[in-house]
């Protein structure tokens, strides 16, 4: 069963987040006729802002910190920039009072960059908090939009290539109407912005777009890049450093993903770390849970909260496991409520509380909270944009300490603390391996990520130019289809009512037939694939009847009976041989 | 003779109810009316009406949701007069940095549904409100909004299995 309230929450805020607006209280007295009448303003104000530095920040940039920590020591000990200003200061730290998984009080601004372009004033500002340095732009003017990113300091210590990118691709503003690519509509963006933080010794950032190549501002150790009214789609897709003294070097970074077909891993990461567990585990409990034990915080009252909505909490204690990140963790038992999604009975959850104020999370029964593995985590990141995701959940008492492998090599002792963990991980780093072990240090949980949600790879890629083209229509649907990298084809079935799927499929395949989109119930709309010699497809339907279906362009787009069930397709070619069948499978 | 009592509703409550969830209401009026100007027009235009009409209120449903059930219409009377016709991608517009797996589920799942149905999707997540809360706003039954959203939840699994085949 699949638990959807938190995947509505999260994709409703994805695609329509909170908006940011101005209460415009006059103006609704002037139109309901009870203000004196006054020059108009527009209705309600989108506000754009330094209010909203608001869902990070930190501490002075400068403090404490050795010298000798490489080339970015600039932003591990010292100050780059300069102070932000007293309004810019307070703004942020006004929106961080609203926020209960806030930074520090006393967390410091610096102003970085500052430059306008196409009417849009952009400030890249930095702070830093204990372990993690936080970069955020916030553009004002014609257009409006804030990004942020953090990132843990031990990225920047390890780190082997002199620029960190912490966003790519961020959008900035909507242009009035859409694009149209293949059977999609996309809105243009007023401009895409990416930064990110430089060893002291380079000289130039330059990125290279699917469509030309910049270089980004360069200053207080610091990059920020601009890119003016992009074509949708238009990605980063190579981000290189010049040194002072004339060297190059390719930067690795997750380039922002555009439509549903590709995934993110780099080409030279490996999967690393332990394969398999050494020990099996069955059950587990985490135990002060059950004993009720005030570990850590209270749970925060959180009436919108989703679980508080469907039942009600017994008990749950929050803690703080990395201190790098300030997303705090809860865990928690709740005793779910008809009416309600969930049945009835007992759920261990696990909740984050993020300091924007949006956080991921997820119930199970109790009994089977740990009956998979016990180790249960999930991967939270707020867009394509931002170069970090963060890696949290929860654990058995079995588990003794977990460890992130990363496909760069990298190993992360996840902090944990009383059963729950959190870390955070550049996404340029699949693929990913979550390993659990008990206290004799024997490997108990072994989880990968080979890529980010979705496959990756040449045959997940439309090939760069190839036009989406309408292969076939039939009832309400169309299908388009793209060559693919790998000369395979990826596919988009769209329906005249905005909803379709998509995928990508490979050059080859047995049997004259494949199914791209095979639905089992009456009344749908079928796709299939056909080889060359296939001149037409003979449908049998469970009742007995047939019917004929042509191929077009090696596809076939078929609306299939309403009051019947579709069986099986068999492929003839132009001599009506019989060349194979393809059967509808059904749960 | 039977009389009709109303409570009435201050400017005051009515501002302090507008002050409290703008964003809630901009952001729920954005996703019936298409557009987050017209969303935004919409609110107005609703709260306007609540002023005015604000004798009215006779006080047996919580003022918020009588609210609610202003804006509900303010945003659908500003979608029908500019959008007649249009396609559910108006309503949920076009992604600028592409769509996530889950992300077309959801929205496949938002276009299959019926106009009530929206209704009361959209006043559970975008609102928050909570079930007696959505029947109010939508003058039906408490037991209606959660067979309505049971069936939608049902609808949505079927649609992400459907989406990650």
């Amino acid at each position: 069963m699949i638990d959807v309230e938190p995947l509505i929450e999260e994709s409703f805020e994805r695609m329509h987040p909170v908006p940011v607006v101005t209460a415009e209280w006059e103006d609704v007295l002037r139109r309901a006729g009870n203000a004196p009448r006054k020059p108009a303003r527009r209705r309600i104000v989108l506000a754009i802002a330094l209010a909203a530095l608001a869902a990070l920040a930190v501490s002075p940039l400068g403090a404490a910190v050795v010298r000798s920590l490489g080339d970015f020591s600039d932003w591990i000990s010292g100050d780059p920039g300069k102070p932000a200003s007293t309004s810019q200061q307070q703004a942020f730290a006004g929106q961080e009072a609203h926020s209960w998984a806030s930074f520090p009080a006393d967390t410091r601004v610096r102003e970085l960059i500052t430059t306008e372009r196409d009417g849009i004033r952009y400030t890249l500002f930095g702070f830093r908090s204990a372990e993690a340095l936080c970069l955020r732009v916030v553009a004002t003017g014609a257009a409006g939009a804030a990004a942020s990113s953090c990132a843990p300091l031990r990225d920047l210590r390890s780190r082997r290539q002199p620029v960190l990118a912490m966003e790519v691709d961020q959008a900035v503003g909507a242009l009035p109407g859409v694009v149209r690519i293949g059977p999609d509509s996309f809105h243009r963006v007023r401009a895409s912005m990416s930064f990110g933080v430089v060893a002291d010794d380079v000289e130039a950032v330059t990125l290279r777009s699917d469509d030309k190549s910049r270089n980004a501002i360069v200053a207080s150790d610091s990059f920020l890049s601009i890119d003016e009214r992009p074509m949708p789609g238009t990605r980063v897709r190579a981000i290189t450093a010049t040194m002072k003294n004339g060297t190059s070097t390719a930067i690795p970074f997750a380039q922002a993903p555009f439509d549903t077909l590709t995934g993110t891993r780099s080409a030279s990461n490996a999967l690393h770390g332990p394969t398999g567990v050494e020990r099996r585990i069955s059950g587990g409990t985490i135990a002060w849970l059950n004993a009720r034990k005030p570990l850590g915080e209270a749970w925060p009252p959180s009436p919108r909260d989703f679980f508080a909505q469907h039942g009600h909490l017994l008990f749950g204690r929050v803690f703080r496991p990395d201190p790098t990140n300030t997303t705090r963790i809860g865990v928690s038992t709740w005793d779910a409520e008809p009416p309600a999604p969930l049945k009835p009975g007992v759920y261990l959850c696990y909740r984050e509380f993020s300091a924007g104020g949006a956080g991921g999370g997820g119930c199970n029964p109790l009994a089977q909270a740990f009956a998979r593995s016990p180790v249960n985590f999930g991967i939270t990141t707020n867009d394509g944009s931002d170069q970090y995701s963060l890696l949290d959940g929860y654990a058995s008492d079995d588990v003794a300490r977990i460890d992130l492998f990363l496909g760069t090599g990298e190993v992360v002792n996840v902090p944990l603390e009383h059963n729950v963990f959190a870390t955070e991980f550049s996404r340029a780093k699949y693929p990913l391996r979550v390993v659990g072990y008990d206290s004799h240090g024997r490997v108990i949980s072994n989880d990968t990520m080979m890529s980010e949600n979705r496959p990756s790879g040449p045959q997940y890629r439309p090939k760069p130019g190839a036009a989406w083209r309408q292969v076939a229509r039939a009832g309400n649907a169309e299908l388009w289809t793209v060559p693919s990298e790998a000369d395979g084809t990826c596919w988009k079935l769209k329906y005249s009512d905005g909803s379709g799927g998509s995928g990508c499929l490979p050059p080859s395949w047995n049997g004259p037939l494949r199914g791209i989109e095979v639905p089992f119930t009456a009344g749908s709309v079928i796709a299939l694939q056909a080889k060359p010699a296939v001149a037409r497809v003979v449908v049998a339907y469970k009742s007995g009847a047939t019917d004929e279906a042509i191929p077009t362009d090696g596809f076939v787009l078929y609306a299939a009976a309403a009051s019947d069930l579709v069986t099986s397709f068999t492929a003839y070619d132009s001599n009506r041989a019989r060349l194979g069948v393809l059967p509808v499978k059904r749960p | 003779m039977k009389w009709m009592a109303f409570r009435g509703a201050s400017v005051e409550e009515i501002e302090k109810i507008y002050r409290r969830g703008l964003d809630r209401f901009v952001r729920a009026a954005t996703a019936i009316a298409g557009s987050e100007s017209r969303g935004s027009d919409a609110v107005q235009d609703a709260f306007a009406s609540a002023v005015r009409a604000r004798r009215s209120f006779r006080g047996d449903v919580p003022l918020e949701a009588w609210i609610w059930r202003i804006v509900i219409n303010a945003a659908h009377r500003v979608r029908g007069d500019v959008y007649e016709g249009a396609e559910l991608d108006d309503v949920f517009a076009p992604s600028t940095n592409g769509n996530a797996v889950e992300d077309l589920a959801v929205r496949r799942w938002v276009a299959a549904l019926p106009e009530r149905q929206r209704h009361v999707v959209f006043l559970r997540y975008f609102a928050g409100l909570d079930y007696r809360g959505i029947a109010t706003a939508l003058e039906i039954e408490v037991g209606t909004v959660s067979a309505t959203l049971a069936a939608a939840h049902t609808a949505l699994r079927r649609s992400i299995q459907e989406v990650e085949r």
